[in-house]
């Protein structure tokens, strides 16, 4: 059993190899994220690849890890439970997607893009953490 | 602006119980039927509010 600090490492580690990928994929660069988007203008398909080539990787790398009775530095695998289509999952998706359209920030870009130093990311982000509490309060009173 | 839209993408994908990474990515190397129906869902609302911001309103250059 690794100690706390060792997973606090190794979570570290693979933040810093996330936030690198998005940098290197400018998933961070919203102008061209919306490029994507942009099918009636100039049409800039490379996040396709991006997409495609994340989706590869991580399902050769569940092959792999979901052969494992356990992860190694947990008692069990943490997945999602439900596999019902809910009304939630469906409206929820739709705001998202209208928001990064609109933008062109995600929420693991965006938190990347904020070492860049410029305003819009920061505000960008603060907007975003409002958004998650909004939606936690909406929770609370059983919304 | 980019205050709406930072309220909607954490709305959303809090509602949503996930972004693109985590529907996009995740949810779509593990086959799982909620992360397709969501990654087809937001990718289909982007290309609908670029569209409108870009070519309709022209709010975004």
């Amino acid at each position: 059993m690794m100690s706390k600090t060792g997973n606090v490492v190794i979570a570290l580690l693979i933040g810093l190899l996330f936030g690198a990928g998005l940098a290197t994929s400018e998933m961070t660069n919203p102008g061209k994220v919306q490029n994507f988007f942009d099918f009636t203008g100039h049409w800039d398909p490379s996040l396709l690849l991006v997409m495609i080539s994340a989706v590869v990787t991580n399902y050769i790398g569940y092959k792999l890890v979901f052969k494992r009775s356990k992860p190694t530095k947990d008692t069990k695998f943490h997945l999602p439970d439900t596999r019902l289509i809910t009304p939630q999952l469906i409206l929820g998706s739709a705001i998202f997607g209208f928001g990064w359209g609109l933008s062109g920030y995600c929420p693991g870009p965006v938190m990347a893009a904020v070492t860049y130093g410029a305003l819009e990311p920061i505000l960008f982000t603060l907007a975003m953490l409002g958004g998650f509490y909004l939606r936690r309060q909406m929770t609370r009173v059983g919304v | 602006m980019t205050i709406i839209s930072g309220l909607l993408v954490g709305f959303g994908a809090s509602l949503g119980s996930g972004c693109t990474s985590g529907h996009g990515v995740c949810g779509l190397a593990r086959l799982s039927r909620r992360s397709i129906v969501a990654t087809a869902i937001f990718f289909s609302f982007s290309v609908i509010s670029l569209y409108l911001g870009r070519h309709i309103w022209q709010i975004i250059p």
